[in-house]
C-alpha cells in the first residue's frame, strides 16, 4: 500500500462529496433553493450500480454512464412535475424547499421499495452491501481510488469548460443570474432549466455509483449524505461552483480524517459522532460567514477591515 | 342508560375497537399540540421551524433523564429497596425491575405519581424554553432556507446525542419509565389520552387568546414586513426569540406524554421524520395561519394513518413491501399535491377580524393573505391557480 | 360504574368538543367579517 487505507477512503469519499456539492451548488444557482433530494439522486445511483452488477453481472464501471442517464432522468422528471409547476405558480423559496423535502421522502421510500422488490425476486441481500469484490486492483491499490480521482478531476475540468466556453453552459449561467433578462436575449429558459436539472441529477447519480465500491450502502445512505453535501456546498459559498469544489473536498476529507484523529485522542466512541462533523461545519459557516469561503475571500480582499487585517499580516493586496 | 351499564360492566379493560379509539385520541392529542405550536411559529410568525423534533426530544429526555432519577430517589427515601443504578450498565440492566418496584410504590401513593407528572411537565417546559433560546440564536441572523437547513441539522444532532449517551435515555436500548398513573384502577392508555387531550384543550385556548390579541397582530406584522416593524420600534429579534421559546416549551409536552404512554423512551421514537414531517403535513394540509385548519389537518392525517394500520392485512396482500414505506410515499405525495392544488390549505387564512376596527380606514384594497409568499406579499391579491398552461406552450 | 368507561366518554367528549368549538368560533368570525365588509361597502357606495 502506497497510502494508508484511511487516506484512500478519505480521498474517494471527498471526491464523491465534491461532485455532489458541485451539483448541489448548481441547483442552488439555477433554482435558488437548497435541493434536499440531492442525496437521494446519489442513492438511486447506488442502486443502479447494484442492479447492474449483481443482477445483470456486468462490470460496475459500465454502470456509471447508465446511472448518469437515470439520475438525469429523475432530475428532469422532478423538475417537470414539481419544481417547475410550483415556481410558475409563484411559490416562494420556502414552498420549493418543502417540496424538495417531500421529494426526498418520496424517493427514499421508492428506493426502499425497490430494494425489497429485488430481494423478493432475486433472493439476494440488498440492504447493506459493498461492491468491493467487483473492482480491479492496480499497483496494489483498489481501482476505485484512481477512477474516483480521475472522474472528479475530469468532471471539474469539463464543467469549467462547459460553463465558460459552450453556449449551453453560458446560457445556464445567464438563466441562473437573471431569468427574465435571459429570456429577453432569446434563451429558452425552460429548456435551459431542463438541461441544468438533467446535469445535476446525472452528476449526483454518478457520484452515488462510486459510493458502494468502497463504503457500505443502504437504501437510506443517499439521504444520510445530504448533510455532508450541504456542509460542503455551504463551506464553499452556496453561490460559487469553485467554492463548492474546495468546500466539498474539505468537508469530505475532514469527516473521515478528523474522525480517525479524534478517535486516536479520545477513544473509539467518537466514531458514532461522525455525522456531527459536517453539521458542525454547517452551523459554524452559517453563523460566522453565511457566504462561505467565497464570502470570506471577498471579505478579506474587498472590505476595509479585511484589507487592514491582510496588511497587518504582511500581505499586500491591490 | 342501561346500554352504558352493560358496556361498562362487561369490559374490564379497553380492548378491540375501543383500543383503536383510545390510540387515535392519544396520537391526535399529541400531534395537535405540536401542530398548533408549529402553526404559532410558522403560520403566524413566519419562522419555518423544521427542527421541532428537537423540541419534542427534550420532553422525552426530561422524563427519562430527570424524572426517573427523581422517582428512584424518592422511592429510596421512602424506604423501598431498589437495585443499584449508579453506573450506566446497572442503570439500563436493572431498569425494568426497578420500574416494577417503583410502580408498586406508586400504586399506593397516588400523590407522588401526580406530582411526578406535573414535575416532568414543568421541567420539560423549562428545558424546552432553553432549547427554544438555542434555536433562536441562528434564527436571528438567518432567514427562510438557511434557517431550515440549520434547524434540520440540529434535530439530527440531538437524535445522535440521545442515541450515544446512555445517561439520558439508555442509548440504543432505551429505558423503562414508571407508570405515574399506577393508582388508576383502569387502563393506563385511557387516562394518558385524557390528560393529553385536556392539555391540548388548554393549549388551544392559550394559543387562541394569544393569536387574537395585539400580540397576534404583532406576530403577523413581523411575518409580513420586518423592516417596517423594527422601524416603528418593535424589538423584532426579541419577539422572535420569545415566540420560539414559548412554542418550544409547549412542544416539549407531547414528548413527555409520549414517554408516559409507552412507558419507554428510546431515541428512535423521536425520529425527525416522524415528528417533523407529519406535523408539517398536518399544518400545510389544514392551512397555516388559523387553528381550525391545523385541527382539520391533524384529524385527516391521523385518520389516514390509522386506517392504513388497521387495514394492514389488506395492504399486505396487494403490496409486497412494509407499510411504513407506503406511508412515507403517501406523505411525500400528499405534501406536493397539497402545495400544488391547494396552497392555502384546506381552510385558508382569513382576514383578521378585530372587533371595533373599521377596515376601510385601515386597508383600501382587499388583500388575500397568501402564506406561500410570506414574509413578502409579492402576489397580494392575485394568486395563480394551478393550470395546465405550464405544459402547453 | 367502571371508571374506565367514564374516562373513555370524557375523552370522546373532549375530542368532539374541541373541533366543535373551533368551528363555532370560525363561523362566528366569518359571519361578523362579512357583515362588516358589507356594511362598509354599502356605506361607501
Amino acid at each position: 500500500m502506497i497510502l494508508p487505507a484511511i487516506w484512500m477512503a478519505a480521498i474517494v469519499y471527498a471526491c464523491e462529496i465534491t461532485i455532489l456539492s458541485i451539483g448541489f451548488t448548481l441547483t442552488y444557482l439555477t433554482a435558488k433553493i437548497p435541493n434536499f433530494a440531492h442525496g437521494t439522486y446519489a442513492g438511486w445511483g447506488i442502486y443502479v450500480t447494484y442492479t447492474m452488477t449483481k443482477i445483470l453481472g456486468l462490470n460496475p464501471y459500465l454502470s456509471f454512464p447508465v446511472s448518469f442517464l437515470v439520475g438525469g432522468a429523475i432530475g428532469v422528471i422532478v423538475y417537470i412535475l414539481v419544481i417547475g409547476v410550483l415556481g410558475k405558480m409563484g411559490g416562494g423559496a420556502i414552498v420549493l424547499t418543502i417540496s424538495t423535502l417531500a421529494i426526498q421522502i418520496f424517493l427514499t421510500a421508492t428506493l426502499y421499495i425497490y430494494a425489497f422488490w429485488i430481494r423478493d425476486i432475486y433472493r439476494t441481500y440488498t440492504m447493506q452491501f459493498m461492491l468491493k469484490d467487483w473492482d480491479f486492483r492496480l499497483w496494489g491499490m483498489q481501482g476505485i481510488f484512481y477512477v474516483a480521482l480521475a472522474i472528479c478531476i475530469v468532471t471539474v475540468i469539463l464543467l469549467h469548460t462547459f460553463l465558460t466556453k459552450t453556449r449551453l453552459g453560458v446560457s445556464m449561467r445567464a438563466v441562473a443570474e437573471d431569468p427574465e433578462l435571459a429570456s429577453v436575449l432569446g434563451i429558452d429558459v425552460y429548456r435551459t432549466q431542463l438541461y441544468s436539472w438533467f446535469l445535476t441529477g446525472g452528476l449526483a447519480a454518478l457520484a452515488g455509483s462510486m459510493y458502494p465500491m468502497w463504503f457500505q450502502a443502504t437504501p437510506g445512505s443517499g439521504a444520510l449524505i445530504i448533510t455532508t453535501i450541504m456542509a460542503g456546498s455551504l463551506l464553499g459559498g452556496m453561490e460559487s461552483v469553485y467554492g463548492a469544489i474546495v468546500g466539498g473536498f474539505g468537508v469530505g476529507l475532514s469527516e473521515i480524517l478528523l474522525t480517525k484523529w479524534l478517535q486516536g485522542i479520545f477513544g473509539i466512541w467518537v466514531g458514532e459522532y461522525r455525522p456531527l462533523i459536517p453539521m458542525f461545519f454547517l452551523i459554524a459557516v452559517l453563523l460566522i460567514q453565511p457566504r462561505g469561503l467565497q464570502g470570506a475571500y471577498e471579505w478579506l480582499t474587498k472590505s476595509k477591515r479585511g484589507i487592514e487585517l491582510l496588511s497587518r499580516l504582511g500581505i499586500k493586496v491591490e | 342508560m342501561e346500554m352504558l351499564a352493560v358496556i361498562g360492566s362487561g369490559v374490564a379493560a379497553i380492548t378491540g375497537m375501543n383500543r383503536l379509539i383510545v390510540d387515535i385520541a392519544m396520537y391526535f392529542g399529541l400531534f395537535v399540540i405540536v401542530a398548533m405550536a408549529l402553526n404559532f411559529q410558522y403560520g403566524n410568525a413566519g419562522i419555518p421551524n423544521f427542527g421541532c423534533a428537537v423540541q419534542v426530544i427534550v420532553g422525552g429526555f426530561t422524563v427519562s433523564g430527570i424524572t426517573l432519577r427523581l422517582a428512584y430517589w424518592l422511592v429510596q427515601k421512602a424506604g423501598v429497596k431498589l437495585l443499584p443504578y449508579q453506573t450506566a450498565y446497572d442503570w439500563l440492566y436493572n431498569s425494568q425491575l426497578n420500574v416494577v418496584t417503583v410502580n408498586n410504590f406508586l400504586k399506593n401513593h397516588p400523590l407522588v405519581g401526580v406530582s411526578l407528572l406535573l414535575f416532568s411537565i414543568a421541567v420539560a417546559m423549562v428545558l424546552g424554553a432553553i432549547i427554544g433560546w438555542v434555536i433562536s440564536v441562528p434564527a436571528i441572523r438567518l432567514r427562510a432556507t438557511y434557517l431550515m437547513i440549520t434547524l434540520i441539522t440540529m434535530a439530527d444532532a440531538s437524535q445522535i446525542f440521545g442515541r450515544n449517551i446512555p445517561y439520558i435515555c439508555g442509548g440504543t436500548l432505551g429505558i423503562w419509565i414508571p407508570n405515574v398513573f399506577a393508582w388508576y384502577p383502569g387502563d393506563r392508555g385511557v387516562i394518558t389520552a385524557v390528560v393529553t387531550l385536556a392539555i391540548g384543550l388548554v393549549c388551544f385556548f392559550i394559543f387562541r387568546t394569544m393569536l387574537n390579541s395585539p400580540y397576534g397582530r404583532l406576530m403577523r406584522a413581523i411575518r409580513e414586513n420586518e423592516v417596517t416593524c423594527s422601524s416603528v420600534g418593535k424589538n423584532v429579534v426579541g419577539i422572535r426569540r420569545n415566540i420560539l421559546m414559548f412554542a418550544s416549551a409547549i412542544t416539549a409536552i407531547p414528548g413527555v406524554m409520549t414517554a408516559y404512554y409507552y412507558s419507554y423512551v428510546v431515541d428512535a421514537m423521536y425520529q425527525r421524520a416522524y415528528w417533523t414531517y407529519w406535523s408539517w403535513l398536518m399544518l400545510i394540509l389544514g392551512g397555516p395561519g388559523n387553528n381550525a385548519g391545523t385541527f382539520l389537518g391533524c384529524a385527516l392525517v391521523i385518520a389516514m394513518r390509522r386506517v392504513i394500520i388497521v387495514y394492514k392485512w389488506f395492504f399486505d396482500k396487494i403490496l409486497f413491501f412494509p407499510i411504513s414505506y407506503f406511508e412515507q410515499i403517501l406523505l411525500g405525495v400528499l405534501l406536493i399535491v397539497v402545495m400544488i392544488f391547494r396552497p392555502d390549505g384546506l381552510i385558508p387564512e382569513k382576514l383578521l377580524y378585530i372587533p371595533g376596527v373599521n377596515y376601510t380606514k385601515l386597508v383600501r384594497e382587499k388583500v388575500k393573505v397568501d402564506w406561500r409568499t410570506a414574509p413578502k406579499m409579492r402576489l397580494a391579491g392575485k394568486r395563480r391557480r394551478f393550470s395546465l398552461k405550464f405544459w402547453r406552450r | 360504574m367502571d371508571i374506565d368507561m367514564v374516562l373513555f366518554w370524557i375523552m370522546v367528549a373532549i375530542w368532539v368538543f374541541m373541533p366543535a368549538f373551533i368551528v363555532y368560533e370560525e363561523i362566528k368570525e366569518r359571519r361578523a367579517l362579512k357583515e362588516l365588509l358589507k356594511a362598509e361597502a354599502s356605506e361607501e357606495g
